[in-house]
């Protein structure tokens, strides 16, 4: 037996490298496989709203090429004022799967379908991020392997980011992740080497970055942030400089090659911080090379007094730059950052997504569970070493917990930090106490304190043993939350209660409707509903919208909601201006389903409010003692507005009772005589469970009569007129 | 009844194959035998001089059926009712009568004083917002001899030359018993005749309707151009009267004008494409024009259009249902460019060598995209309307149309700037490096660090 040392480590190292191959191959496959649960409980379906415009997108982009797409032009969407889509959308996503799909079919000759290249999208590129993640992890944290794995198999089925990346949900987030992972190795790797090649990478991905979220702000403000808080520590160096500088020139002017970002880098107030440490490390390096030339003394005389001078230049300089508007002001997602209460107060289109209101606390558990409480432990082992890349991670948790605790979609940019935190504490737990086999040997050799030896080796044995059960719960709670939560496409409904045969029953009203209208309706139909369902519409049905998930235009979301909570004489006319079809309203009463429009109402009633006072008033649609009700005690504008009409439309008298109903998600009794007549609007469709309900807009009067008019006139029973003689205005001949 | 509904429908078959059809009219009335007979030289008019497919019934009897059972379809293409002295009519209702017209009927009313207040045919009449005057209203001329009387001469009376062409002022016409209407803002009511200043529609006391507020005669033209007329008076069409000065002129043209045989609009085609200019490649100067349509190449902002409408009137038909078109002229035919609020509103000219073509001539789109209605509605008044539109994107500018920088002279300070700072930057670093002096350095050889 004549095994050097040499070949046993060699030996060792391809078993490990084996090992680890098979440890990735694991992790991709469980964080793949994870996310398919959609698909086997649902089918292959694009979810929700945001994907199924990035979906279009794609098909598009496919259809027409690239150079096509860069100059959409769609005038399908906010009609009639069109978008210039290819202008105002992230192309990372749409480019990146068109490149897949175009990679499969004319190169690799495989047959693939678009929608399944997008629908198993974010699956595939969970792999990725978990890859990412490990190096990342290694990195930051002394090389330490153990941390990594750890961190990439948490990442991989951690439910906070599998909430946005299950197959189907072909969002942005999909692909921001695993960018904003490999952005942050790469400059990590950057700054610890001062290579200009890394921080070229690290740029490049940034700039991949930028082209797939608008989230890349985060990394535009992170970056930066740890370069300040260095800077502040008194830890310049040439390597910081030469990294920081290398990025943040050539990753500027990557971003604003996107047509959507444009000059925002150089405008934006997000962008500004970034600006401001570039110039701050140049002057730390010309403090540098000065400080190396002249004595001591004189260099603090010099510095006290650049650094008065550049305080108050900055400052200045900020000041008056957006006063005379060449640097835009913040933004109001921006402010909503800081302020919770200021987006219902100033901008109720902000407030009203659901996405943008603060976390409820049970969501952190949720989302990470016993994650939640080792990625304290993490950052606290980090600043007892307190390494430069160490106050990276440090910045990046306390920064996203705050925005993470204000906004619940920004839970997602948490979670890869607090996987990465987790793993760290856990790698230092079983470092120390998975030597078991060591303790085994000191108690078999009968040394002195045989027994603190065994007590060492209890404790040791009991700390493993019970980290590995929560190990084990951990990933029966990650698959268990997204088998359960964040499978649902919300196209498609589960009902809860099954088929005689014990399968599901599946409630598939919204595709119903879009598919009614599909091929019910001329081809440049326009149809009216509110934002949330316009990229549906124009996914599903191919139908012109008003206006859609988008939200860019705030005073055309005020006309759409203007209409719904106007009367139906004055809806009828705006509506008739911009040319509307049909009106779309998603009506839960009779199913139960919370996030209908009648709930969405007050929003409906809020921005268009802001716009026009004088015409809307929220007040009004409550009852005197100020209760929103949509029963009897109803108030009358609220009784004669076009969506409660739309809502209750022949609603009473379904139930069994021939004149009431009562409307299950407001648990409120509807009667007959609340329920006013339509007289501008027709309905053409109504839903199995009546969960979309579309109206046509009656053409005008073929003698130009008032509709209401000639309602009242057929629908009331024809007296015997006297013949009075009828009151006319005066006419001009 | 049914032998002549089945008779037109046999016609109307048989027409298709053989001659153009002739239009089948329905003369409806509860006249006694008497009194029907005073309708021949209008009847004969209408059989005889139009060829149309006249069928005369009774309502007092077996009342009348207007349309099919399921109320899509007419069983004629005209009706004229003549007044009404019933007030029930089996198969006649206010709703019956307006499906009639919607369907694309056109109808004639006679009024008279003697008229019932309740029928069908009145309902329908104050339903499009015209008015005749109750039963026993006359309306009566203060001016002349015999006041029941109303002979109409004055130009000013004659208020739509379409209808009844009375451009000269020297045609007259004479009602006599006549009953008088008001009508409402509706600007689909085109009056025929107003009252003179010193009329009066009354009955004792009570006034209906007094000098110009009163209408002799007046049409309705719906959305669809389906047309209705009204005449105060039944006498105009009687045989004693009907030869009195230009009555018979009159009602030949309110005839013709209500059974769309007049004044018709016809469009012939709405279109709009863009002119883009191309330089050819042997002579750079000489620029030739082309036109192109939106789908060859979608119209972007700025890009120079024109838009066309060719269109001619149809002036009369003749016995053997030939149509006579002519030149329409007019001056007032305006295009619209719209998104929500008009963009451009442009005055179309007609064509000097096509006279059936008007233009705006080039323009220019404006410089805002968005989808846009190219749209002209002309809504005259006797005239049948004119409501075309066309709703087409207007594109931005691609990133590849706008001018490159070194083609806009303003630029050329910036490039020179950029340009020379690239310039003297590589110069530095050439210099830099060849000035600065060799520091020599050392390998230290290092040991291959492994795992």
């Amino acid at each position: 037996m004549n095994i050097s040392n040499n070949t046993k480590k060699s030996i060792l190292s391809s078993i490990s490298l084996v090992l680890k191959l098979a440890i990735f191959i694991c992790l991709i496959g469980a964080a793949t496989s994870s996310r398919l649960f959609s698909v086997i409980r649902y089918e292959s379906i694009i979810h929700e709203f945001d994907p199924w415009f990035n979906y279009r997108a794609t098909r598009y982009l496919v259809k027409n090429g690239f150079h096509k797409f860069l100059n959409w032009f769609d005038d399908k969407t906010w009609y009639p004022l069109g978008r210039i889509t290819g202008g105002t959308l992230y192309p990372g996503l749409m480019t990146t799967s068109g490149a897949v799909w175009y990679l499969m079919n004319k190169i690799m000759k495989i047959q693939v379908n678009i929608r399944d290249v997008c629908v198993l999208f974010a699956p595939a590129f969970s792999g990725i991020t978990a890859i990412f993640t490990y190096l990342f992890t290694k990195n930051c944290y002394n090389d330490d392997q153990l941390a990594g794995l750890l961190s990439a198999a948490f990442i991989a089925i951690a439910p906070g980011y599998i909430s946005r990346s299950v197959a189907g949900s072909y969002d942005n987030e999909a692909i921001a992740i695993t960018l904003l992972m490999s952005t942050f190795y790469l400059w990590i790797k950057a700054m610890r080497t001062g290579s200009i090649s890394w921080a070229c990478s690290a740029a490049i991905s940034y700039f991949y970055m930028v082209s797939a979220w608008g989230g890349y702000v985060f990394i535009t403000n992170l970056i930066p942030l740890h370069v300040f808080i260095l800077l502040l520590m008194g830890r310049y160096s040439t390597k910081l400089y030469s990294a920081y500088s290398v990025w943040y020139c050539i990753g500027t002017l990557a971003s604003m090659q996107i047509p959507f970002v444009n000059f925002q880098p150089i405008r934006s107030n997000d962008h500004m911080s970034s600006l401001g440490v570039f110039g701050l490390i140049q002057f730390f390096m010309f403090g540098d090379s000065i400080k190396s030339t002249i004595s001591t003394k004189n260099f603090k005389i010099f510095l006290k007094f650049a650094v008065i001078g550049l305080i108050s230049f900055g400052i200045l300089g900020l000041f008056v730059l957006t006063y005379f508007g060449l640097i835009a002001p913040w933004t109001g997602r921006f402010y909503s950052l800081w302020d919770t209460g200021y987006a219902k107060d100033h901008i109720p289109i902000i407030a009203s997504v659901s996405e943008h209101q603060p976390t409820a606390w049970p969501s952190f558990f949720f989302d990470t569970q016993f994650l939640i409480w080792l990625f304290p432990c993490g950052v606290f082992m980090l600043f007892m070493e307190l390494q430069d890349e160490h106050i990276f991670i440090i910045a990046y948790s306390v920064l996203c917990s705050y925005f993470a605790g204000v906004m619940v979609r920004l839970m997602l940019t948490l979670t890869p930090i607090i996987c990465v935190c987790a793993a760290v504490t856990l790698s230092n737990v079983f470092k120390y106490n998975l030597r078991i086999w060591s303790t085994i040997k000191k108690v078999k050799n009968k040394s002195d304190n045989r027994f603190t030896e065994l007590c060492v080796l209890i404790s040791k044995l009991i700390t493993v043993l019970s980290f590995l059960g929560y190990l084990i719960l951990f990933v029966q709670h990650c698959t268990w939350v997204t088998s359960n939560a964040y499978s649902a496409p919300s196209v498609v409904l589960l009902s809860g209660s099954t088929d005689a045969d014990g399968s599901p029953i599946f409630i598939d009203d919204f595709r119903e409707a879009y598919s009614w209208l599909r091929y019910n309706t001329d081809e440049d139909a326009k149809v009216a509903a509110w934002w949330d369902y316009g990229y549906q519409i124009g996914g599903f049905a191919d139908r012109t919208t008003l206006v859609d998930n988008n939200t860019w235009n705030n005073t055309h979301i005020a006309i759409v909601g203007k209409a719904m909570s106007s009367s139906e004489e004055r809806s009828y006319e705006i509506l008739k201006e911009h040319d509307v079809d049909y009106v779309l309203i998603i009506f839960g009463g009779l199913l139960g389903f919370n996030g209908d429009d009648l709930n969405k109402f007050l929003w409906m009633v809020r921005i268009p409010e802001g716009i026009w006072p004088d015409e809307v008033n929220e007040q009004s649609f409550f009852t005197a003692d100020g209760q929103f009700r949509v029963d009897a005690a109803a108030s009358d504008t609220m009784k004669n507005c076009l969506m409660y009409k739309m809502s209750y439309h022949d609603f009473p008298g379904i139930m069994g009772n021939p004149t009431q109903s009562t409307d299950r998600v407001r648990g409120a009794t509807i009667d007959e005589s609340h329920v006013l007549p339509l007289k501008y609007f027709e309905e053409v469709f109504t839903t199995e469970n009546w969960l979309v309900r579309i109206y046509k807009l009656k053409d005008l009067d073929l003698e130009g009569r008032d509709l209401g008019d000639v309602y009242d006139m057929d629908n009331t029973q024809t007296k015997k007129k006297s013949l009075k003689k009828p009151k006319l205005e005066p006419r001009i001949n | 009844m049914t032998i002549a509904c089945s008779f037109k429908r046999f016609v109307t078959f048989y027409s298709l194959f053989v001659f153009a059809i002739a239009k089948s009219v329905l003369f409806v009335h509860d006249l006694a035998d008497e009194d029907l007979n005073k309708y021949t030289v209008f009847t004969d008019y209408l059989s005889s001089e139009n060829n149309y497919d006249v069928t005369i019934v009774n309502v007092k009897n077996n009342g009348v059926k207007v349309l099919s059972d399921d109320k899509q379809t007419n069983l004629f293409d005209e009706l004229i009712f003549a007044p009404f002295t019933m007030t029930k009519i089996k198969g006649l209702t206010e709703k019956n009568i307006m499906h009639f017209y919607e369907n694309g009927g056109n109808i004639m009313v006679m009024g008279s004083p003697k008229q019932s207040n309740n029928n069908p045919v009145r309902k329908f009449l104050n339903n499009i917002g015209i008015y005749p005057s109750p039963k026993n209203y006359v309306t009566k001329d203060f001016e002349a001899d015999e006041e029941t009387t109303l002979v109409l001469n004055k130009g000013e009376l004659f208020l739509n030359n379409y209808i009844f062409n009375n451009n000269l002022r020297d045609k007259t016409v004479s009602f006599e018993e006549s009953s008088s209407c008001l009508i409402d803002t509706n600007e689909m009511i085109f009056p025929i005749i107003r009252q003179s200043d010193y009329m009066k529609n009354f009955n004792d006391e009570n006034i209906w309707a007094l000098s110009n507020q009163g209408y002799l005669a007046v049409a309705f033209q719906n959305l669809n151009n389906n047309r209705v007329s009204w005449i105060g008076s039944d006498s105009v069409f009687n045989d004693d009267s009907i030869f009195e000065q230009d009555n018979y002129d009159f009602i030949k043209s309110v005839t013709k004008w209500t059974f769309q045989e007049k004044a018709m609009l016809k469009v012939l085609s709405f279109d709009h494409y863009q002119v883009a200019n191309v330089t050819s490649d042997v002579n750079e100067d000489s620029n030739s024009e082309v036109t192109l349509s939106f789908d060859e190449e979608p119209y972007k902002v700025k890009d120079t259009v024109v838009v066309d409408l060719y269109v001619e009137l149809l002036d009369d038909v003749d016995k053997d249902g030939n149509e006579v078109y002519n030149p329409f002229e007019a001056d007032d035919i305006q295009f619209e460019l719209r998104m929500i609020d008009p963009y451009y509103r442009i005055n179309l000219s007609k064509d000097l060598n096509d006279n059936k073509r008007y233009s705006t001539g080039k323009f220019a789109l404006p410089d805002q995209f968005g989808i846009f209605t190219f749209a002209i509605k002309y809504y005259r008044k006797g005239l049948s309307y004119i409501d075309v539109k066309d709703i087409k994107a207007i594109r931005h500018f691609a990133h590849s149309e706008y001018p490159r920088s070194y083609e806009i002279r303003n630029s050329w300070v910036y490039l020179c700037t950029v340009g020379s700072v690239i310039a003297i930057w590589i110069a530095f670093v050439i210099m830099f490096i060849t000035t600065s002096k060799r520091v020599r350095t050392q390998t230290i050889s290092k040991e291959k660090k492994v795992n």
